[in-house]
């Protein structure tokens, strides 16, 4: 039953990533706003490289955003070597990251199809959307645009979806990285999932 | 609605005001606040519906504050969880933790409860959760631990299982010292539960020692069924098997490749699995070692190696149990072989099966699978080298073409039986052939020592000497043979197969225009380019299909004919192509970027390499983002092309870093006296002679004139190159003119002797006729300047550089002769043309040595002022 066990005794190497991470993860949670490019571009090969696997793999063009985040974080920590504070600040840059790879690999896909038929999302799919992030078939480049829409009318409110979305943060989680109480994200949560509802009327 | 900033602000306020309000009190709240901010109104109307026609399931402040206590402090003896009295922590994993509990209301039972750890509640994820639960509820069977209850508290989920007091499998195994046959029973016994739970629709994904029991009455309990993966992404319950995607917290040493590679779980994942487990169960070791690696080794080691066979691990054990070793080799091996196979599909269908086949084995009959183990860890094998196998694509495509006709045979109509089923023995020996071959080159045959392509192939030609088959067989397999030498530039090996071909008239389209292609090629290579394409064009070919082999054919073609110095035709035909392959196939096709390549090569120009370097590039890009790549030689070819265009322009650190990177890469295919080490050498000599590495670079080309003068003769154009290059490293690095003479002279009777004088000779004119200069020899410099002047000036496509380079060295004679004028206005052009057309390149560097030298004589004798290099620049 001890797979961590395991896993940490024949994980020697750290990664080479991962004392800078971590280093970079302080510095952001300690209120660093300028290392958070910096922290988003260490990690995008990384989890670009493990979504790849997924979409490889799947059927359908399904993208499993808690496997994303979850084995992002086996891969990129070293579990021996740093201790990781900053797991919920990992989540929040890693769902940032995953958020930007989602997006780049549709649009890609996109382009490709050359404006082929442009799947059109209905209220049904936008709340099994935010209800459930490992939805199929997702229109993963609508809600991005919709949240950039969000951020400007309500920037917080934009980043708990973000988090929650594309990070499988809890609400706990996310008040530790926003470093506001659980009820104001629960709050931020209900206004924006009604929000994006709301534009699919 | 177009609301600003500051009022979606207040409209969020109002919202969450409204909606913490129990639901009978909202509409009126509702229409009292839009009274009050009617420019809100239609937008907060529209949130409050919205939210309240949604289901929602998000967690209240309460409840994460509770979760959050969980998550954090674990739980401890004492404490209470649901109904269950905590007696101790047994063990923790990435998905939660286990306790050992008691439940306190009722009798006394001893149970293991299993924390999740982190999920945020979503509605969909209950639903599973109760779906999953009903079915692990009703998976009643001896050897599976018993679910007994589940459910949530706060947010967190959990298990509660039968508690199972043994110990894990492996260490029972051992510490009883339990026999073969005991094991054996003990792993069938496993294999049912784990069939019966897929009969059930559940995969494990999970299975490990640790969570196979044995209690002390000695019998087998499996633990944690269905439950390793986090709540949020279990199935719905009619697709187990297909919806499963993705791992989080597994153990390595017991999961299978698609695990690792976070592919689809299926059963086969489980078979695997078991497969892992037997082999520990019979040899006490782990299958792979992989202590120590990183998680990146782990990947490697688990998608590509090979187990070794049972029976050999325990014959390098110290202290082996005696008399297993024979009982495993064969059957057992065979059976631990199979379910370990990298691919799913390839395993046994199902648990059953391999269960039956440790039946098969107890009850001594034979097994269900066969041992085609041979072959398969061979192609494994292989295909853990993939640059020599890469070589042997003509192989590969005959084996392909064979099992093709064997197929087709069973659609033929009658009529075309007797036709056909000739065919179909041929294809049959043919690859009975080639298997063959491949199974002599098997590295654990060969005591493990790495298999090239050309281990292979000599194996297949002496098979091919040895067995005599019929001719049909025998022509086709010298073609394919023929072709695969070709494509390692083993050209002697290539002809002199293509020479054993005795009657074309059993070969099949394909074969009869390979072995043109072998020939004309093998020509080309040894210089005689006329009669190599004379050859090519003297067949028709009917070419439907634009396949590998057409555009093979007309590279070939164009290759001959540029070699012939036409070169506006050869440059029209390498665009002509290259547009046919984008259409066809795309511009990120395989074919496309080697006809760019071609186009590239054809319009390169010496004296500006800047295009040609961007177009290899993107060549090379092209063929690295192809997977699999189809000929992955190509890619070396485009590297080793680039790594030449890099010293041309001036580029040398590069140059010499991908040469060594080459060379590495060609040491994984080619024995090391191979001709395109000549080739490499050759070309990193020449980086190493122009960035003042002398020695080392007399020393690349003398390895690389020997390796040419062995494989393709003392005369061959390409021992000619090499002197060249030795020459000019005499010439100008070492200055001495005498030794640069005589192996000018060397070259240039080769280059005359193989292809007459075309522009090879003539390039290496030039600098011959500085070297007569050098030795005092005017007449004849003058003579071989101006014959090659004139050759340049003539020639259809201009090579401004060759002329200023031929005017410079004509002026140096006027000099020396006294034509001073002359000698200047020849100078003024030769420098004004190479400002004009080009860029900083080596040359110019050459060429402004000489102006100078020239302009002190110029001035002596005249005292006039020479421009110099800057002035003439503006």
């Amino acid at each position: 039953m001890n797979q961590w066990c395991v896993k940490q005794s024949i994980m020697s190497e750290p990664n080479p990533n991962t004392r800078e991470i971590d280093g970079l993860l302080q510095a952001w949670s300690d209120g660093d706003q300028q290392v958070e490019a910096q922290l988003i571009e260490l990690m995008y090969p990384h989890i670009h490289r493990i979504a790849h696997f997924q979409i490889k793999s799947s059927s359908a063009s399904a993208l499993q955003t808690t496997e994303l985040v979850n084995e992002a974080f086996i891969r990129i920590s070293d579990q021996k070597s740093v201790d990781w504070q900053n797991k919920d600040h990992f989540l929040a840059i890693a769902a940032k990251v995953i958020r930007r790879v989602i997006v780049d690999h549709y649009r890609s896909e996109l382009s490709q199809k050359r404006g082929g038929l442009e799947q059109h999302v209905t209220l049904e799919k936008v709340s099994d959307l935010i209800e459930n992030a490992q939805a199929n078939e997702l229109n993963w480049l609508e809600l991005d645009a919709m949240l950039l829409e969000l951020s400007e009318i309500d920037a917080e409110a934009a980043r708990v979806v973000e988090y929650k979305v594309f990070g499988g943060m809890t609400i706990p989680e996310m008040a530790h990285v926003m470093q506001v109480s659980p009820s104001t994200v629960s709050r931020n949560w209900q206004f924006a999932r009604s929000w994006l509802l709301m534009q699919f009327k | 609605m177009d609301l600003t900033p500051a009022d979606w602000q207040q409209v969020k306020t109002l919202f969450n005001e409204l909606i913490e309000l129990p639901a009978e009190q909202i509409p009126a709240a509702l229409a009292a606040r839009c009274a009050q901010h009617p420019h809100l109104k239609a937008a907060l109307e529209s949130m409050v519906e919205t939210h309240l026609s949604s289901t929602d399931q998000t967690i209240t402040p309460q409840q994460s504050a509770a979760s959050t206590l969980l998550d954090q402090a674990g739980l401890k003896a004492g404490d209470r969880f649901a109904r269950y009295q905590i007696i101790r922590a047994i063990g923790s994993g990435g998905m939660g933790q286990v306790y050992l509990a008691q439940r306190d209301d009722e009798v006394v039972q001893q149970v293991a409860i299993k924390v999740l750890n982190k999920h945020s509640l979503d509605a969909q994820g209950l639903a599973r959760f109760d779906a999953e639960r009903r079915i692990l509820a009703s998976l009643e069977h001896p050897n599976i631990a018993r679910l007994i209850d589940a459910g949530t508290e706060g947010d967190q989920s959990y298990y509660v299982m039968e508690y199972v007091d043994g110990m894990p499998i492996d260490q029972y195994c051992q510490e009883h010292r339990l026999s073969l046959p005991e094991r054996l029973r003990l792993f069938g016994q496993i294999c049912q539960a784990v069939a019966f739970a897929h009969s059930n629709l559940i995969v494990h994904r999970d299975l490990k020692p640790g969570n196979i029991l044995v209690t002390a009455q000695g019998e087998v309990k499996l633990l944690d069924f269905g439950i390793a993966k986090p709540l949020k992404t279990l199935p719905g319950t009619e697709q187990v098997h297909e919806t499963l995607v993705g791992t989080t917290a597994l153990t390595p040493q017991y999961a299978a490749p698609e695990q690792i590679n976070g592919q689809g779980i299926t059963v086969s994942c489980d078979v695997y699995v078991l497969g892992l487990l037997l082999f520990r169960l019979l040899t006490d070791q782990h299958a792979f070692e992989l202590e120590g690696k990183t998680w990146g080794e782990i990947e490697r080691v688990i998608n590509e190696q090979l187990p070794t066979l049972p029976s050999r691990l325990l014959r390098r054990l110290p202290a082996p149990k005696p008399g297993w070793q024979h009982k495993l080799k064969g059957d057992l091996d065979a059976i631990v072989s199979h379910a370990l196979k990298k691919e799913p599909e390839q395993r046994y269908l199902g648990v059953r099966e391999l269960a039956a086949d440790i039946d098969h084995y107890l009850n001594n009959e034979p097994l269900q699978i066969k041992q085609s183990q041979t072959a398969y860890r061979l192609k494994k094998q292989l295909r853990k080298h993939w640059l020599p196998v890469s070589a042997l694509t003509a192989i590969f495509v005959v084996l392909a073409a064979s099992s093709a006709l064997i197929w087709n045979q069973s659609q033929t109509i009658a009529e075309e039986r007797d036709k056909a089923l000739v065919e179909k023995q041929v294809a049959e020996e043919v690859t009975t052939f080639l298997v063959d071959t491949f199974k002599s080159a098997d590295p654990t045959e060969t005591l493990g020592t790495q298999v090239t392509a050309g281990d292979i192939l000599k194996q297949g030609v002496n098979q091919l000497q040895q067995q005599a088959p019929s001719p049909a067989v025998k022509n086709r397999l010298l073609t394919a043979l023929a072709e695969v030498y070709l494509n390692l530039s083993s050209f002697d090996e290539a002809e002199s197969l293509a020479n054993q071909v005795s009657d074309t008239s059993h070969l099949n389209r394909r074969d009869a225009i390979s072995l043109v292609q072998v020939r004309a090629q093998s020509m080309s290579e040894r210089g005689h380019i006329k009669p190599a394409l004379d050859l090519l064009e003297s067949v028709v070919f009917q070419t439907a299909e634009k396949d590998r082999q057409y555009f093979r054919i007309m590279n070939l073609k164009i290759n001959l004919i540029r070699g012939l110095d036409r070169f506006e035709e050869a440059k029209q035909m390498a665009l002509d192509l290259k547009d046919e392959a984008e259409q066809l196939y795309g511009a990120d096709s395989f074919f496309y970027a080697i006809q760019l390549r071609q186009y590239a090569s054809r319009t390169r120009d010496f004296e500006n390499r800047q295009p040609t370097i961007n177009y290899y590039r993107e060549v090379i890009g092209v063929l690295e983002s192809l997977s699999p790549n189809p000929e992955p030689l190509e890619l070396l070819k485009t590297k080793r092309m680039l790594m030449i265009e890099l010293t041309g322009n001036l580029q040398y650190d590069e140059a010499l870093a991908l040469s060594a990177e080459l060379e590495q890469d060609y040491l994984q295919v080619f024995e090391p006296n191979h001709v395109i080490f000549a080739k490499l050498y050759n070309s990193r000599g020449f980086a190493q002679m122009n960035s003042d590495r002398v020695e080392q670079s007399i020393d690349s080309f003398a390895k690389s004139r020997e390796i040419y003068a062995d494989k393709l003769g003392e005369n061959s154009t390409n021992v000619a190159f090499t002197e060249i290059n030795m020459a000019v490293n005499h010439l100008y690095e070492l200055d001495n003119p005498q030794a640069a003479k005589e192996l000018f002279e060397l070259a240039l009777a080769k280059f005359v002797n193989n292809s007459g004088k075309t522009n090879n000779y003539h390039y290496m004119n030039l600098p011959y006729a500085t070297c007569l200069m050098k030795l005092n020899l005017w007449a004849e410099a003058k003579e071989a300047v101006m014959e090659s002047l004139n050759y340049f000036l003539h020639r259809e496509s201009k090579s401004e550089l060759s002329i200023a380079f031929a005017h410079s060295l004509l002026a140096h004679v006027l000099v020396h002769e006294g034509d001073y004028l002359q000698a200047h206005e020849l100078y003024s052009q030769s420098i004004t043309r190479v400002i004009k057309n080009y860029g900083d390149t080596i040359h110019k560097l050459m060429i402004d040595q000489d102006v100078a030298i020239i302009a002190e004589q110029l001035g002596e004798a005249y005292r006039i002022e020479v421009p110099d290099f800057e002035t003439l620049n503006q």
